[in-house]
């Protein structure tokens, strides 16, 4: 089966070297010869695809056949292992993710050149481009980290197994949406790299990305988010972010991606930025790449990294030629790329995109100079040093906080120009509400003076209030001007809203996303953490919940043997919920791995949820008694919900709009039409 | 300088001095100083957790640690004293956080200046930006910097046939010096001003336009 694994992936790399070098040359004809070149290219690329897609296919056959001839198969699969789990064995390795990350990318490469007849030219150099990158993929996947690679020596009667940290549901979802969104933002940038080298006119590639790169924004976010409820749900420290180099390195491309998603608005509506956006899509496309490298270098340690390996070198290659290339061709293309930039006011959508753009550039900056310091510590000092959450707390969150203030001044102000009268007046009930948020918690016991935590959850709470104010008054505003036309509600009014313009409203519903997602995060200063051994009837008190342990139980499956407490949850006096903390020993691996249990207290806090966490840390050996850990998260859920509120908004702004379009052309007139004529 | 101008100044000033308030604030003498140091500090195992948050398995350094720091804590020492104690145990990497001593100050300074410099430098962008004179228009008519546009009315609207151009020809995905529908119009403000200058072009065969019914 192996035979047929790696023969598949010779022939993507001849497949997509054709299509890479027969592209070039035919975009470089206009003749039929050349077209026919091209076209002959862009089949090679679908069919790349279709052997990457073998490739794959038999990496998942052998995982499911438990064919422990193979290395890959070996290391990262065992006879036991539930089915789903057999099929992420493919991203969950070295060489498997690699080769997962090709099959994503031959598939996007797959669409695109099936929607060729959009714009063939263009096409054809996004083509090029994208099967440039596809080409050093399967260069790493048949010469540095084959997936293939044959075991050596008598097999042994049962594979290593997989990470247990990756037996849990969410890891069949999440390495798939991250490397989507990883990889997504290629097609933009192949497009933009394409626009560039061929001078093309106008903001095309922007109109013709829009929906790729908002798709692709969505799986990141969905990948990052869903790392984190990963992170919290099985690591079982109680936290969700721990500012790790790796998930840094998904957290980068998506500022950058989120600046590129507003500033091409700027192109689009106003002919601005032009530069901006091609060197802000670069950097999204580049610090994808470079997150690959954090991982597989290994030059940064992580918790999270794969091992050591020499492909590092590879990657560090790959991004010092693609800046080059990008650089070569921005520089003698450059002067196709001026634009006008004349602002009307300060006080302008134009302006607080530039800050807007401004501040998620200074976040991913700060992210990247914390995640490469302990380098440069190591360079300079001469020892390395840990910059983890205590640094990240203090100079990430400034910067956030502004950010926030942004996202909810911005859609008040108008494009060219904005009265501070009108800004005054549609500011208003926003700021108020939100400045009620802020006395509210003060009246309920937070004290802003006492401790820099306390003033920062105050401050993200006051404007997190501020950015859902304003999107609701926002809706509320334009739903009332459309009802008051149209004789409908005000509800089918706000919708007929959003579907005259989906981008713009989808947008702000995303907004609303966002501060959820801060208003969870903000309940961070106040969680609290109780450690306990504990025998039966033992309890726990924590914040308003008490926990009583029943009994401790056993169990053994073909996969691991676990043993878990069962704690009974009280509020009041009543009884709530029993939660049933675990910890696993995995029979293949032999490693432990501990499972955590989450209630969360909708039912008894509603708004003000909490997530009460418990760990089972298992049996201290001087007493012979259980630990328990519990945890009490304020407020945590709300980000889980963000997410949910921000993927449905980007789906929102997905659909199209279902404005009529109007194309009024009045006859030639002798006099002046009245007001309000003119296209 | 204008009453906006001002208004925006003093938001900013209140802003930075907000910033500076939170940046400088620090953490008071508290009983939860355990839970505090604590949580800057990494447990030394290698698992690459806070030390209160490691919950490694089978570790053989947290329990160690946290037992050493409550030892620290009952002798009273300060806080820079027990770190220090750390440090010198399990090395620099022990501390979660880049100390503000030495070149390790820089680390804590870049971010900081990033932002004020790309503050700084938007701000100026902004300010040139907006100091650009409009853009002259074919006839030499100068648009003149707008407010919030009340009404507006059409001028002239030419309707002509002409021959597409290399643009034209490629926007509208049809062959070079093909005929398309021109409109050239110029819509005036209500005291006569030009505002805009339109020049659309209409594939041919693609559309309809019906005047009256």
């Amino acid at each position: 089966m192996s035979y047929i694994g790696s023969f598949a992936l010779l022939l993507a790399l001849g497949l997509s070297s054709y299509s890479f070098l027969a592209g070039l040359v035919a975009l470089f004809g206009q003749d039929a010869g050349s077209m026919r070149l091209g076209e002959t290219a862009r089949r090679a690329g679908i069919a790349a695809f279709g052997a990457v897609l073998l490739a794959a296919g038999v990496l998942v056959t052998a995982a499911f056949s438990d064919d422990f001839s193979i290395t890959y198969i070996l290391h990262h699969s065992n006879r036991d292992l539930p089915a789903p789990y057999k099929f992420a064995v493919l991203w969950s390795g070295q060489e498997g993710s690699l080769l997962f990350w090709s099959l994503l990318l031959g598939g996007y490469g797959f669409v695109l050149r099936l929607r060729y007849k959009t714009d063939q030219r263009l096409f054809a150099h996004a083509s090029v481009v994208i099967a440039a990158v596809q080409v050093f993929f399967l260069m790493l996947l048949n010469f540095a980290a084959h997936p293939f690679a044959i075991t050596q020596g008598a097999l042994p009667p049962d594979g290593n197994g997989l990470n247990p940290l990756l037996q849990y549901p969410e890891m069949v979802i999440h390495p798939p949406m991250l490397y989507l969104g990883y990889i997504g933002f290629t097609i933009p940038f192949a497009f933009a790299l394409g626009a560039l080298i061929m001078k093309y006119p106008g903001d095309k590639w922007i109109h013709i990305t829009r929906r790729w790169t908002m798709v692709t924004w969505c799986f990141l976010t969905i990948g990052v988010f869903l790392g984190a409820h990963w992170a919290y749900s099985v690591l079982g420290w109680g936290g969700y972010w721990g500012w790790d180099p790796v998930e840094n390195a998904s957290l980068m491309p998506w500022l950058t991606g989120t600046a590129f998603l507003h500033s091409v608005m700027m192109q689009e509506k106003r002919g601005m930025l032009k530069v901006w956006n091609m060197w802000l899509i670069f950097a999204t496309f580049w610090l994808s790449i470079l997150g690959t490298f954090l991982t597989r270098s290994g030059i940064i340690s992580s918790v999270h990294a794969f091992a050591q390996s020499t492909i590092g070198a590879w990657f560090g290659w790959f991004l010092i030629i693609s800046l080059v290339v990008f650089t070569y061709f921005f520089v003698i293309n450059r002067s196709h790329l001026k634009s006008e930039h004349r602002l009307e006011a300060l006080v302008s959508r134009e302006s607080s995109f530039l800050f807007n753009n401004l501040l998620l550039l200074v976040a991913c900056f700060t992210i990247l100079w914390g995640t490469w310091y302990p380098k440069i510590s190591e360079l300079v000092q001469g020892h390395t040093i840990t910059v983890r959450a205590p640094y990240y707390n203090v100079v990430i969150v400034p910067t956030a906080l502004l950010l926030l203030l942004l996202t909810a001044v911005g859609p008040l102000l108008a494009w060219r120009k904005t009265s501070i009268e009108s800004l005054k007046r549609n500011f208003l009930f926003p700021f108020i509400g939100a400045m009620a948020i802020g006395i509210a918690m003060v009246i309920f016991g937070v004290r802003p003076w006492e401790d820099s935590s306390y003033f920062y959850a105050t401050m993200a709470a006051i404007l997190s209030a501020l950015v859902i104010f304003t999107v609701i008054s926002e809706f509320v505003r334009g739903g009332r001007v459309i009802a008051g036309k149209g004789q409908m509600n005000l509800l089918a009014a706000m919708l007929h809203l959003w579907h005259r313009n989906t981008r713009r409203y989808g947008g702000y519903v995303v907004h609303f996303g966002v501060a959820l997602v801060v208003i969870g995060i903000l309940g961070t200063p106040f969680n609290k953490e109780v450690e306990k051994e504990m025998g039966f009837g033992d309890k726990i008190n924590i914040g308003p919940s008490t926990l009583v342990c029943q009994s401790y139980t056993q169990e053994d499956t073909p996969n691991y043997g676990s043993e878990w407490a069962i704690m009974n949850v009280f509020r009041g006096g009543k009884q709530v919920t029993t939660m049933y903390p675990e910890r696993r020993f995995y029979k293949s691996s032999g490693q432990p791995q501990t499972i955590p249990r989450i209630y969360p207290s909708v039912k008894e806090d509603m708004l003000l949820v909490k997530d009460l966490y418990l760990v089972y840390e298992g049996i201290n050996e001087t007493t012979g008694r259980p630990i328990i850990k519990a945890h009490l998260n304020p407020l945590v859920p709300w980000i889980w919900t963000g997410l949910i509120v921000m993927v449905f908004g980007t789906i929102l702004a997905l659909v199209p709009n279902a404005a009529t379009v109007r194309v009024s052309v009045p006859a030639p007139v002798r006099e002046p039409a009245h007001a309000g004529a003119g296209d | 300088m204008t009453g906006s101008q001002k208004s925006l100044r003093r938001s900013t000033q209140v802003a930075v001095v907000l910033l500076a308030v939170a940046v400088l604030m620090g953490a008071g003498d508290s009983s939860d100083r355990f839970d505090k140091l604590g949580h800057r500090m990494m447990c030394a195992c290698g698992c690459g957790q806070i030390l209160l948050e490691c919950n490694h398995v089978g570790c053989t350094y947290s329990d160690k640690m946290r037992n050493e720091l409550i030892a620290s804590l009952d002798r009273a020492d300060s806080d820079d004293l027990i770190m220090q104690g750390f440090v010198q145990t399990y090395g620099p990497t022990v501390i979660a956080a880049p100390t503000v001593t030495g070149f390790n100050r820089i680390a804590w300074i870049m971010p900081f200046a990033a932002l004020a410099l790309g503050i700084a430098f938007v701000v100026m962008v902004v300010r040139s930006w907006k100091n650009k004179p409009a853009p002259a228009l074919a006839d030499g008519i100068i648009i003149p910097p707008t407010g919030e546009l009340d009404d507006y009315k059409r001028k002239v609207t030419r309707i002509l046939a002409a021959l597409s151009s290399e643009d034209d020809a490629l926007h509208l995905r049809l062959p070079r010096l093909t005929p398309v529908l021109a409109v050239d119009s110029i819509d005036v403000d209500l005291e006569g001003t030009p505002i805009t200058l339109h020049e659309t072009r209409f594939a041919g065969d693609r559309v309809q336009f019906v005047l009256g019914e």
